[in-house]
């Protein structure tokens, strides 16, 4: 007999799960996902792209169904679990029997935060995070309804791009100084905004949202400086929670995503957590590259084989609206670094590496992306790079020519 | 080659640059430049150019032409005038210094790269109708040593030889000579003949120079012992039945105690080979080739010239040759090679101090003569003087006006730091030039005439071998330029002799020239050319080069004195007993090096021409010192490093080679650098000013210096579309490039102060590359996709390819890749490039993907199968979709193709 492997959550960490369970512990699980979005799992990567109308909201699906069933999943998309029974290993499904588990994984992902604001409850107070979403914001953007994205990270740009590109006005107001300044530099930062308004989004720094304006509807966002802004709707994307609910009440530690060990295992025996609703050596990623990675080693684990997540040294690398960026590791460059930067801000180019003890400790790359996996790997396996700083700054291929001259 | 409109004709003209005296065809393009070859017809060249000449079509453009006279103002800013205030105003103070000082008072230094014609006119200004013999000329420096061996040995300035002797000789001898750079041309017809007849060929020079041959004899004898290798030679020529007792016998004078001498100094081959540094067999083995081939060419050059005893080494040589009788004969002959284009037809007008006219000198029958001839009001009774001691007379204060004609004394005058100072004492400094700034210039002229140039100028030069070609004009004058002679004229009408400068042409002043020669000639001067005084203009116009002399109502004579026939008492040539040869100064434990100086392939005099072409700028673009890699050691420079090189006259900071090829104790360093075209590379300030007591040549070669090493942390070059001001404490040396102006640099200053002086010339497009920590920085801006400028600075070893990005800087646009890794400084020539990132996950570029819908892929799954694009976050699936879109639909009319 198989043992029921049940994973609540139907998004990418899910699929990618039972992806790499079908490759080492095929026909071991009967698995089960549970899903509260009512369609396949898609992914979520891509839901920009279709805001933008770069891509057709069924071409996001990562698998059709006859994936899932040849790999005896039985999914049960559109059903919210709503409590877990740790005792008895049952998970609870709303209007529906409860389903035993051996093995629980959770990958509920998480939550856009809602800013508490006055007025964030109006009708045209939106967030960007699942299909939904997208839904709702196309929606807008046909009516060229005015829009301020409120958060300037990777998550509001891209709502913004595609608002835009969709046809929306779009204000981006960010709190911080600079757009990203959780993957970005300064100057990165500053190209990237330039490249961004190209595209016609206007950007508002050091802007703090003070209160939204409307008698039902949205009219207008305030700033707490004074400044207002015009608008028919506002989409927060100003940071991500983890959706702990239903550990927390099960019991299950969390802190503020659900606590594993290396072996993505929660507190509680045989549930497990990977994904942005995980907290690992009290970190929870937000990016869909450590969810694939926790993925795998809890694939191993539940076949059986040593397996052990260290952490991931995050690195971001995306086009954001439509421009490549690429971030990775210390882009700062902490007291001791130094750092090699090349700048052709007119050709939409902005490259920072950062060394320090003859390594690679970190890089920021704005346009020119060629080389970025190359930059990770050097940072990831702290290879010294002394004999090729002269051309690291210039790729992979000429660092390698001159090294073997 | 340039695209010429066909319509426009070729015109015949010779080179600006060496005494070969090569014919070319200029095609003018129409658009101020001109199409360049070698005249097939003309008999130095035959159709050849070396580097220098090919390149001059790349020499013509006006940047940096003086167009306008100009005069310095009170606040020492140059202003622009009309031509008369200029003239008004040089005629003017010239006129005020002799009335009160004398005529002694002023001097004119003229230029072997004058015409025939300006020459005259200047040199009869000075001697004629001024009254003073202090014209002297850049020939000083250059030949004077055999002028003044000639007149010693042959009683007049006579080139027995002709270049045909360079094509029969069985032996060519080359002494101090770097022929191979500085006359390409009269050397590849020497190699001919090595090739076609066997010619061997001897050369003799401290430095092994690219002028030997792995097959030559290579004689690299100590500095200055020449005489004493050619009184060996005398004396073995004598004990071994070598001497021709009959020529000695009925044409010449003085041998026995020439033998004499030359026994004393250098009794035996071991004498000879002590005396000289060299080793007994190769000594006994150019002996034994002299004495056993008649056919023989000894032809010398700066090597023998500018040295303290210059006018004794060129006698030693002649000595060999008179006393074999080998001289004037097909294939056999003392050879003078003349450095510069005119130098001979200056030799000819008499424009150097110790002449005074048309091979006459200051015996009282010749200032008679030419005192009628010209009805000259106050004609000079007495030497001038030579160069060397004109430029002291000025830094004494007793002249007190000079006119610079056409040379850059600045620069090339030894001890030249002391030669700038001293300019800026002059009451009147007046300068006719082409170039609107020099050394010369920036040294305090206080006014500049815009003279024309090559290819705007017309008149007659005069080669090596007595060869008189004409000079053309192919191009307008630019700006308000004039002929050289015009200015003089008007300078002279405006002193009150009209009468005798009413010159309406060059053709009018050749006339007077020739006439001149011939006056009261009776074949007792060698220079005559009387046969062309009535030479009409259209006859002036179309003149064939034709060798000297030209007697009325003679045969044409190719050769000189294979029959005796001297200009010398009775006819006879003399011999000399030289000197025994002792350089002027010795090293000391301070000054343990001597220095010698000299020219590179590429690059003439101080470069305000050949400094313009990028082509010639690719050879040796930096000013540098060569040095023995014994002594390299000793004084710890290294290869590609600076040395700073110092003299009792001066300090230059120069990079170094290194090289087997110079003799140990010696350093070479070029000439041509000035301040105009590096920092500290004015190798004119190293040289000490000794002159030979006969010619007043100075011994260029041979200085006492020192050598020690310099660091510089920074090494870089720099390209622009206009001229740099660089930063006053970066050592650089500026290169002609395609497109623009390049220069080579080295520093010790900090990254960041060239970081903001490039921010305070280039432009808001810029791209910039900052590793500080790593000493580098590398900057570029652009125009649209044009490189407008762009600094690369860094270590030593990571300054950046200065040929890639040279070529890069050249081209009107910039693809994207170019642009991309430009600041590398790195070729990319053969680098993998996948092109521009479209699956980030797995690093696969836009180029790998085309490859792999090339190869077939017809969906993201497929390329997602072959290169893993978009399998893992997916985000790239929508471009990957349209790369297909784009790029499939050329791949299926190509499938039809091949169905069909």
């Amino acid at each position: 007999m198989s043992e029921p492997l049940v994973i609540v959550g139907n998004g990418m960490a899910a699929a990618r799960l039972v992806d790499e369970l079908a490759k080492v512990a095929l026909g071991r699980y009967a698995i089960a996902v549970i899903g509260d979005e009512p369609r396949l799992a898609y992914n979520r990567v891509l839901l920009s792209s279709v805001l933008a109308g770069e891509t057709a909201s069924h071409d996001i699906e990562l698998r059709p169904a006859s994936w899932w069933r040849d790999r005896g999943v039985t999914l049960k998309y559109g059903c919210r679990a709503t409590e877990v029974d740790v005792g008895r290993r049952e998970v609870k499904i709303e209007n529906e029997e409860s389903i035993p588990f051996s093995k629980l994984v959770l990958t509920t992902g998480s939550s856009p935060l809602r800013l508490n604001v006055s007025g964030a409850d109006l009708a045209g107070v939106h967030t960007f995070r699942d299909s939904r979403d997208v839904d709702l914001l196309l929606t807008l953007a046909a009516q060229k309804k005015r829009v301020v994205v409120v958060g300037g990270g990777l998550l509001g740009l891209e709502a913004a791009y595609g608002l835009a590109k969709a046809g929306a006005p779009v204000t981006l107001v960010h709190l911080m100084d600079r757009l990203m300044e959780r993957q970005l530099d300064a100057p990165a930062a500053e190209l990237l905004k330039a490249l961004v308004e190209r595209k016609g989004i206007e950007i508002l720094l050091n802007a703090n949202t003070a209160r939204i304006h409307g008698e039902t509807r949205v009219e207008g966002v305030e700033l707490t400086d004074g400044r207002r802004i015009d608008a028919d709707a506002v989409v927060f994307a100003a940071g991500i929670r983890p959706n702990i609910a239903l550990a927390k009440e099960a019991g299950i530690a969390v802190n503020r995503g659900v606590v594993v060990d290396d072996v993505m295992q929660t507190a509680s025996p045989d549930i497990f957590a990977i994904g942005e609703c995980a907290e690992h050596r009290g970190i929870c990623y937000g990016l869909v590259e450590p969810a694939y990675e926790q993925a795998r080693v809890l694939a191993r684990h539940l076949a059986g084989r040593a397996a052990s997540y260290s952490g991931s040294i995050v690195a971001t690398n995306l086009k954001v609206s439509g421009v490549s960026v690429f971030s990775a590791g210390d882009f700062v460059g902490i007291e001791g670094s130094e750092t090699i930067v090349l700048s052709d801000l007119n050709y939409g180019t902005y490259k920072k590496l950062v060394v320090a003890d003859g390594r690679l400790t970190g890089a920021v790359l704005i346009g020119d992306v060629s080389d970025a996996l190359w930059y990770l790997e050097l940072i990831r396996t702290r290879q010294p790079t002394a004999r090729i700083r002269a051309d690291m700054m210039f790729g992979r291929s000429l660092a390698i020519r001159s090294e073997a001259a | 080659m340039t695209a010429v409109d066909p319509h426009l004709r070729a015109t015949k003209t010779t080179c600006a640059y060496c005494g070969v005296g090569c014919g070319i065809l200029a095609t003018p393009d129409g658009r101020g430049g001109a199409a360049i070859s070698g005249d097939p017809e003309h008999p130095a060249n035959f159709g050849r150019l070396c580097s220098k000449g090919s390149a001059l079509g790349e020499t013509l453009g006006l940047e940096n032409r003086l167009l306008h006279p100009m005069i310095r103002c009170d606040n020492g800013t140059m202003e622009r005038v009309a031509w008369s205030d200029a003239l008004d105003h040089v005629a003017h103070r010239f006129q005020h210094i002799i009335a009160r000082d004398g005529p002694g008072a002023v001097a004119f230094y003229l230029s072997g790269q004058l015409l025939t014609e300006d020459y005259y006119v200047a040199n009869k200004l000075m001697k004629g109708f001024v009254g003073s013999a202090n014209v002297d000329t850049n020939s000083r420096l250059c030949m004077a040593s055999s002028v003044a061996g000639h007149r010693r040995a042959f009683g007049a300035d006579t080139v027995p030889g002709c270049y045909e002797d360079l094509d029969e000789a069985d032996l060519l001898v080359l002494v101090g000579s770097n022929a191979a750079w500085c006359h390409p041309v009269l050397y590849q017809r020497m190699l001919v003949n090595k090739q076609s007849r066997g010619a061997r060929i001897v050369v003799i020079d401290p430095r092994r120079t690219d002028t030997v041959g792995d097959d030559d004899l290579f004689l690299g004898l100590k500095p200055g012992t020449d005489t004493a290798l050619f009184s060996g030679l005398l004396v073995h020529l004598a004990d071994n039945g070598a001497l021709d007792r009959d020529y000695i016998e009925r044409h010449t004078s003085g041998f026995d105690d020439a033998m004499a001498r030359a026994r004393s100094m250098a009794g035996s081959l071991s004498a000879t080979a002590l005396a000289t540094g060299l080793s007994e067999p190769d000594v006994a083995a150019f002996f034994q080739m002299f004495a056993t081939t008649p056919r023989v060419v000894t032809m010398y050059s700066q090597g023998v010239n500018q040295s303290a005893q210059g006018t004794d080494k060129v006698n030693a040589i002649l000595n060999c040759h008179l006393a074999t009788g080998r001289i004037g004969k097909p294939g056999a002959s003392p050879f003078s090679l003349t450095g510069q284009p005119n130098a001979m037809g200056g030799r000819e007008v008499g424009g150097l101090a110790n002449q005074l006219a048309a091979h006459m000198g200051f015996t009282p029958a010749d200032i008679d003569r030419v005192r009628r001839f010209w009805k000259a009001p106050r004609i000079a009774t007495h030497e001038g003087l030579k160069a060397v001691q004109m430029f002291e007379a000025i830094a004494r204060g007793e002249i007190k006006a000079l006119w610079v004609i056409g040379t850059n004394p600045a620069v090339s005058l030894p001890n030249a730091d002391a030669i700038s100072a001293a300019l800026k004492k002059l009451e009147l400094f007046v300068v006719s030039e082409n170039v609107v700034t020099n050394d010369t210039v920036d040294a305090g002229a206080q006014v500049l005439f815009p003279a024309q140039a090559w290819g705007e100028k017309s008149g007659t030069v005069t080669n090596s071998e007595r060869r008189i070609s004409r000079q053309r004009a192919f191009l307008s004058s630019p700006g308000e330029a004039r002929p050289d002679w015009w200015i003089i004229g008007e300078v002279a009408k405006r002193l009150g002799f009209g009468a005798a400068f009413n010159f309406a042409s060059a053709a009018d002043i050749f006339r007077e020239h020739a006439a001149l020669s011939a006056f009261e000639n009776d074949g007792g001067r060698d220079f005559d050319i009387g046969g062309l005084q009535a030479l009409s203009d259209e006859a002036f116009d179309a003149m064939a080069p034709v060798q000297w002399p030209i007697r009325q109502n003679a045969e044409p004579q190719a050769r000189f004195f294979a029959e005796g026939g001297f200009f010398a008492g009775e006819q006879k040539a003399r011999f000399i007993a030289p000197e025994t040869p002792a350089l002027r100064t010795e090293t000391t434990a301070a000054r343990p090096l001597r220095l010698n100086t000299g020219r590179v392939r590429d690059q003439w005099h101080t470069m305000t021409r050949t400094g313009m072409s990028p082509r010639l700028g690719q050879h040796l673009p930096e000013p540098f010192v060569e040095v023995h890699p014994d002594d390299a050691a000793r004084h710890g420079v290294a290869d590609g490093d600076f040395a700073r090189v110092t003299t009792d006259y001066g300090q230059c900071t120069l990079r170094v080679v290194v090289s087997e090829r110079q003799q140990r104790g010696m350093l070479f360093a070029p000439i041509h650098w000035s301040a105009v075209t590096a920092t500290g590379a004015r190798v004119g300030s190293l040289v000490a000013p000794l002159t030979d007591p006969f010619s007043g040549q100075p011994e260029n070669k041979a200085t006492p210096a020192s050598i020690t090493p310099y660091e510089y942390v920074f090494r870089g070059f720099a390209l622009s579309r206009t001229p740099l001001e660089l930063p006053d404490h970066a050592w650089w040396a500026r290169v002609a490039v395609n497109g623009g102006h390049g220069y080579l640099l080295a520093d010790n200053a900090d990254l960041r102060g060239w970081q903001s002086w490039l921010g305070s010339i280039a432009g808001d497009d810029l791209a910039e590359y900052k590793d500080f920590g790593g000493g580098v920085y590398r900057a570029a801006s652009f125009a649209a996709d044009r490189i407008e400028t762009c600094l690369f600075i860094g270590p030593a070893r990571d300054a950046g390819d200065w040929n890639v990005v040279k070529g890069l800087f050249a081209a009107d646009a910039l693809s994207n890749d170019q642009r991309r890794m430009l600041l590398s400084g790195k070729s990319i020539d053969g680098l993998a490039n996948a092109g521009p990132i479209v699956c980030a996950c797995f690093g696969v570029g836009r180029t790998t993907i085309c490859d792999a819908i090339a190869a077939g892929a017809r969906s993201a799954a497929d390329i997602g199968a072959k290169l893993k694009a978009g399998t893992n976050c997916g985000s790239c699936i929508p471009e990957l979709k349209r790369v297909i879109a784009q790029t499939a639909p050329a791949a299926v009319p190509q499938q039809l193709a091949v169905a069909n």
